[in-house]
């Protein structure tokens, strides 16, 4: 098993500098989608940020479990 | 283990590819989904809004009519001790004129006179009016 599963499974037991390079890694994904009608919405970047925390604890037992 | 490519400076091992294929994958549909959510729940609520800038130059929120009220009264207090000097048509004008704040051509169509008749009222309330404020000066 990689590197990466170790990383995943790190942030979800609480590591949050795990989480915090995994957050990084996505920034240019949550930055882009951030944006609507042309103007950054500093809300909407919040919201998905939280949401992407929420989703890496979700996405753990649905991937690592299927590898 | 082959390094088998580079992301975010970093090199990925081969196996982790795979992970971080369906990992980025949804991640992106979940989150395009929440930011449909979020949207439609804004966009809703900003539907409603409108801004400062937006409202027309000429309209005057409600306190308009709280403004209206509260020279009514000031107006009230300063005329009403002055009443039972004037006539019962020269009140009216006063009242109407001063404290209802109806134009001349108003007041003139309310109490059936023609706008000079009201002027003429008008003229003779205030000379009584201002007699009296002289005299209690």
């Amino acid at each position: 098993m990689g590197a990466y599963i170790d990383l995943l499974k790190s942030a979800q037991s609480g590591d949050t500098t795990a989480a915090t390079v995994l957050y990084e890694q996505y920034q240019p994904l949550i930055k882009k989608l951030s944006w609507h009608d042309g103007v950054f919405g500093m809300d909407l970047y919040q919201t998905l940020s939280v949401a992407f925390f929420g989703r890496i604890i979700e996405v753990q037992s649905s991937i690592i479990n299927k590898i | 283990m082959s390094k088998k490519h580079i992301q975010n400076g970093a090199l990925i091992p081969a196996e982790d590819e795979q992970i971080i294929a369906e990992l980025t994958a949804y991640l992106s549909v979940s989150l395009r989904n929440e930011r449909s959510k979020y949207l439609k729940k804004y966009g809703k609520i900003r539907d409603f809004e409108s801004s400062i800038e937006d409202l027309k130059p000429d309209f005057e929120p409600e306190d308009r009519s709280f403004e209206e009220r509260i020279e009514q009264m000031l107006a009230w207090d300063m005329v009403k001790n002055y009443l039972p000097l004037l006539t019962s048509k020269e009140c009216e004008v006063v009242l109407c004129l001063y404290v209802n704040r109806l134009s001349t051509a108003d007041t003139a169509k309310k109490m059936n006179l023609s706008p000079e008749t009201v002027r003429w009222h008008k003229k003779n309330a205030l000379q009584k009016i201002r007699k009296a404020m002289e005299e209690n000066d």
